[in-house]
C-alpha cells in the first residue's frame, strides 16, 4: 500500500482520494465489497480486472454517479482531500464538479459544436462568461492536445470529429470545469491504436495537475500508463473485491497475490 | 490452464536452449582440461574452433527471447524467466570463452612439457563443472534454496585456487626458468576460478527468477 | 460466378421469380397509396382552383344569397385557433413528455399518464368539442375562440406528449451521464442538453399535431361556432376554415359551393405545408443543423 501521502488541502490540486470500506449495491445485488484504496495525488492509478469485477462501479462511486441509477446505494467512505464525499449534507452535484469523468464511448453532446461542447459545462455551472469563457475553452482544448486540430473549425458539430478526436473533446469538456480528479472508464476501448497511444501520452502530461484514475481491461495499457495499479476480482458470489494494490512496476514484475499473477500472465481460465 | 500456449512453448524452447548451451560449455571445459593434461595441440585447435558454435548458440537463444518478448508481452514471472535466461546465456558464453582460453594455453606450450603433473587443476575443473550442472538444474526446477547452496561451493574453488597459486609461486621462486610455464598454469587456474564465479552469477539469476529480487551472493575473493 | 451450377437449377429460378413477384406487389402497393393521395389532392385542386381568387383571400363572407365575398376571416380564424391550441397544449404537453421520459420513467404515475394520453387520442373529436362546450361555453354563456382553441389543444395534447417522450427517449443515456458528470444539476441537464438534442423530433411531432388540429371541424361546431365578420378577440366566436367549408357545402348556393371547394384547397395546402415543414425540420433540423 502507498505510505502516507502529502498533507491534505481542502480544495487543492493535485487532490488525493482515499476509499475506505466502500461497498455498493444495485438494488439488492451487491457489486463491490469493502474496497480500501489510496489514490496518490498527481499520479495515474489504474484499476484492472476481468469483466464484471466491479471496477466501473468502484470508479463511479468516486464521483457519485453510481447513485443516479434508481435503487443504487453505497456504504463506506470516499475521502477527497480529507472530506468524505458521502458525508451528510454533501451535494453530489458539487462533488461531480470536482471529480470529472470520461466515458468508454466518446459522447460529445449531439447538437452542439466543438466550442459549445467545451463551453457548456462552465457556462451551466456559472464558472465563466464571454471572453473569459472563450479563453477557458481554448485553454481546455490545448490541455487536451486537440486545439491544433480544431482551431479552424470550432463551430462544426462535435460529432463530426473522428473517434480519437471526439474522445479528446470529451477530455477537454471534462477539464473545462476545472476538476481536481479525473476518472476515465475504459477511455480508449472504442478507439484505434494510434488514438489510444495519443490519449495515453496526453494522460501522462495531465497527471501532474490532476489525479487520474483509469479503468482499463487492457493490461498493457495499465502497465504503460499508470504509476499504481489496483487489481479487482469478483468471487464466486459475484461481488467485486480488491485483491492487490501497489506500484505498477512491482505489480507487473513481481505480484504478491497468485491471483494477480494468474491474471497478469494471461493464465486466467 | 491451457491459455498462452505460444508463450509456454516459447519458454520451454528457451529453457531447452539454455540446457543445450550449458552442456556445450560443460563439454568445452572437460575437453580443454583433458587437452591440457595431454598437451594435445590438435584437440586444442578444435576446441578453439568449436567456440564459434557456442557463440552462435548463445545468439540464437537471445534472438528467440527477444522475439518472444515482442510477440507475447510476457509479464511477471514469465518476464523474469526470460530476463534470467538472457543473463544466464551471457555467463555461459563467457565460461566457454574461459575454456577456450585454457585451450589457447595448450597451444602456447608448443613442444614444452607441463611444469608439473596436474592435480589441483583437474579438481577445480571437476568442481566447477559440477557446480555448473547443479546450477542449471536449479534453474530448470526454479529452486532458489539450491542456488544459495551451490553459490557457497565457490569457496572450495577459491581455496583450491589459493593452493595452486602458492604452489606455483614456490616453483617460480625456486627456479626463474619455470616462470613462463608456471604462469601459464596459473592462468589456467584463473580461468577455472572465473568459471566457478560465473556459476554464482547464474545462481543469482535463479534466485531473481524465483523471488523477483536481485541479491549479491558470495562476493568472490578475487 | 458460382462453381456448383446452382444458378442453372430450377430451385434458383423459382426463387428468383418469387422475388420478382414480391417486389412487384410492394411496388404496386406503394404506387396505389401515392396514387390515391394524388387523386384526392388532384381532385380538390381541380375543383377548387377555379374559385381561388384575390377576393377569397381578402374579403369576409357576403350575406346568404349574394355572390362574392371571401374566406379571409376564416383563414385568420384557423390560424388564431391553432395558435391558441398551441398555447394550451404545448407547455403542458412538453412538460408531461419531459416528466415521462426523464423522471417518471416506468413508475406507476408515468404509466397512468401514458395510458390516459393513449385513451385521449382515441376520443372522438366531437366529444372533445362537447366537453369544451360544457366547460367553457355554457358557464360563460357564449361561444368563443378560446373554447375552440381549448378543444383543439386537447386534441393536440396526446400527440405532443408522446412525441416529446419518444424523442427524449431516443437521446442516449450516455448524454445524460456526460452532463451529470460535469457537475450540472439534473434539471439543467434535461433542459439545456437533453431537450435540445431531441428538439428536432419534438418540433416535428408538434407540427404533425398542428396539421391534424387545423383540419378538425366537429369540435369547432359548438365552441368557436363561426363568425361572418373579422374577429381577433379570443373571447368571441370566430370563423374557421373547416367550419366555413361545412356551412357552405351544405348550403343551396352555388357560389358558396365554389367557395367551399376553394376553401378546401386552401386548408389542404395549409396542412400540406405543415407536413412539409415537419419533414424539413426532421431531416435538416432547425437552424439547418
Amino acid at each position: 500500500m502507498v505510505e502516507a501521502v502529502a498533507s491534505p488541502k481542502a480544495v487543492g490540486r493535485p487532490a488525493w482520494v482515499r476509499v475506505e470500506g466502500l461497498s455498493a449495491w444495485y438494488g439488492r445485488r451487491q457489486a463491490i465489497r469493502n474496497i480500501n484504496l489510496e489514490v496518490a495525488p498527481g499520479k495515474i492509478t489504474a484499476v484492472i480486472g476481468p469483466s464484471g469485477c466491479g471496477k466501473s462501479t468502484l470508479v463511479r462511486c468516486i464521483n457519485r454517479l453510481h447513485e443516479v441509477v434508481p435503487g443504487a446505494r453505497v456504504e463506506g467512505r470516499v475521502l477527497l482531500n480529507g472530506e468524505d464525499i458521502y458525508g451528510p449534507g454533501v451535494d453530489p452535484v458539487l462533488v461531480r464538479r470536482r471529480v470529472g469523468m470520461v466515458f468508454q464511448r466518446p459522447n460529445p453532446f449531439p447538437t452542439m459544436s466543438v466550442f459549445e461542447n467545451v463551453a457548456i459545462g462552465p457556462r451551466l455551472n456559472g464558472l465563466a462568461k464571454g471572453a473569459e469563457l472563450e479563453e477557458l475553452v481554448v485553454r481546455s482544448l490545448k490541455l487536451a492536445a486537440l486545439w491544433d486540430e480544431v482551431k479552424d473549425k470550432l463551430h462544426v458539430p462535435g460529432t463530426s470529429l473522428s473517434g480519437g478526436q471526439q474522445q479528446r473533446l470529451c477530455i477537454a469538456r471534462a477539464l473545462a470545469v476545472n476538476p481536481e480528479v479525473l476518472l476515465l472508464d475504459e477511455p480508449t476501448t472504442a478507439l484505434d491504436p494510434i488514438s489510444t497511444l495519443k490519449i495515453e501520452d496526453l494522460l501522462r502530461q495531465l497527471k501532474a495537475e490532476y489525479t487520474i484514475v483509469i479503468v482499463t481491461h487492457n493490461m498493457q495499457q495499465a502497465a504503460r500508463v499508470s504509476d499504481f495499479t489496483a487489481f479487482m476480482l469478483a468471487g464466486e458470489d459475484q461481488v467485486g473485491e480488491l485483491v492487490e494494490f501497489g506500484p505498477t512496476r512491482q505489480l507487473f514484475t513481481n505480484p504478491k497475490d497468485p491471483r494477480t499473477e494468474a491474471y497478469i500472465t494471461g493464465r486466467f481460465g | 490452464m491451457t491459455t498462452r500456449v505460444a508463450l509456454e512453448e516459447g519458454l520451454r524452447a528457451l529453457e531447452d536452449g539454455v540446457v543445450e548451451l550449458a552442456s556445450m560449455v560443460d563439454k568445452a571445459i572437460e575437453r580443454s582440461v583433458e587437452a591440457l593434461k595431454r598437451l594435445d595441440q590438435e584437440e586444442a585447435k578444435k576446441i578453439i574452433h568449436d567456440d564459434l558454435l557456442t557463440n552462435k548458440k548463445r545468439f540464437e537463444i537471445e534472438e528467440a527471447a527477444i522475439e518472444l518478448i515482442a510477440t507475447q508481452q510476457p509479464m511477471a514471472r514469465d518476464l523474469r524467466r526470460i530476463i534470467a535466461i538472457l543473463n544466464i546465456i551471457v555467463d555461459l558464453e563467457r565460461m566457454a570463452d574461459h575454456a577456450e582460453g585454457i585451450a589457447k594455453i595448450v597451444l602456447m606450450h608448443q613442444d614444452k612439457p607441463l611444469l608439473k603433473p596436474l592435480i589441483d587443476i583437474p579438481r577445480m575443473a571437476d568442481k566447477a563443472r559440477d557446480m555448473l550442472r547443479q546450477s542449471i538444474d536449479a534453474f530448470i526446477r526454479r529452486d532458489a534454496e539450491a542456488a544459495y547452496k551451490i553459490a557457497a561451493e565457490d569457496d572450495e574453488v577459491d581455496a583450491l585456487y589459493d593452493q595452486v597459486y602458492r604452489e606455483l609461486l614456490t616453483y617460480m621462486l625456486q627456479d626463474p626458468r619455470t616462470i613462463d610455464r608456471a604462469t601459464w598454469l596459473l592462468w589456467v587456474a584463473h580461468n577455472l576460478e572465473r568459471i566457478a564465479d560465473r556459476v554464482t552469477n547464474i545462481c543469482e539469476r535463479v534466485i531473481y527468477d524465483v523471488t523477483g529480487r536481485m541479491e549479491e551472493i558470495n562476493v568472490s575473493k578475487y | 460466378m458460382d462453381g456448383y451450377g446452382y444458378q442453372a437449377t430450377a430451385h434458383y429460378r423459382r426463387r428468383k421469380i418469387v422475388g420478382w413477384i414480391f417486389r412487384g406487389l410492394t411496388v404496386l402497393s406503394a404506387g396505389l397509396s401515392v396514387g390515391v393521395l394524388f387523386a384526392v389532392l388532384g381532385f380538390v385542386f381541380l375543383q377548387g382552383v377555379s374559385g381561388l381568387d384575390l377576393a377569397l383571400l381578402t374579403q369576409t363572407p357576403k350575406p346568404p344569397g349574394e355572390t362574392g365575398g371571401g374566406l379571409a376571416n376564416a383563414i385568420v380564424g384557423t390560424l388564431m385557433l391553432v395558435g391558441l391550441a398551441c398555447v394550451f397544449s404545448l407547455p403542458v404537453g412538453i412538460g408531461a413528455g419531459i416528466y415521462l421520459a426523464e423522471y417518471g420513467r416506468s413508475g406507476a404515475l408515468a404509466q397512468l399518464i401514458r395510458f390516459m394520453a393513449d385513451v385521449l387520442t382515441g376520443v372522438p373529436s366531437v366529444v372533445v368539442g362537447l366537453f369544451a362546450y360544457t366547460v367553457l361555453v355554457l358557464p360563460l354563456g357564449r361561444f368563443s375562440a378560446r373554447a375552440g382553441g381549448f378543444a383543439l389543444g386537447v386534441i393536440m395534447f396526446p400527440t405532443v406528449v408522446r412525441a416529446t417522450e419518444e424523442m427524449l427517449r431516443l437521446v442516449p443515456d450516455s448524454v445524460r451521464e456526460a452532463g451529470l458528470a460535469l457537475g450540472v444539476t439534473r434539471w439543467r441537464v434535461t433542459l439545456r442538453v437533453v431537450v435540445p438534442a431531441a428538439l428536432n423530433g419534438i418540433v416535428t411531432g408538434i407540427l404533425l399535431a398542428v396539421a391534424r388540429a387545423a383540419g378538425e371541424t366537429a369540435p369547432l361546431l359548438f365552441t368557436a361556432f363561426g363568425n361572418p365578420f373579422w374577429n381577433l378577440d379570443p373571447t368571441q366566436p370566430t370563423a374557421a376554415l373547416p367550419l366555413q367549408i361545412f356551412v357552405y357545402a351544405i348550403s343551396p348556393y352555388d357560389d358558396w359551393h365554389r367557395q367551399a371547394w376553394a376553401g378546401a384547397l386552401v386548408l389542404v395546402s395549409l396542412v400540406l405545408l405543415a407536413s412539409l415543414a415537419a419533414r424539413l425540420v426532421g431531416s435538416r433540423g432547425i437552424l439547418g443543423r
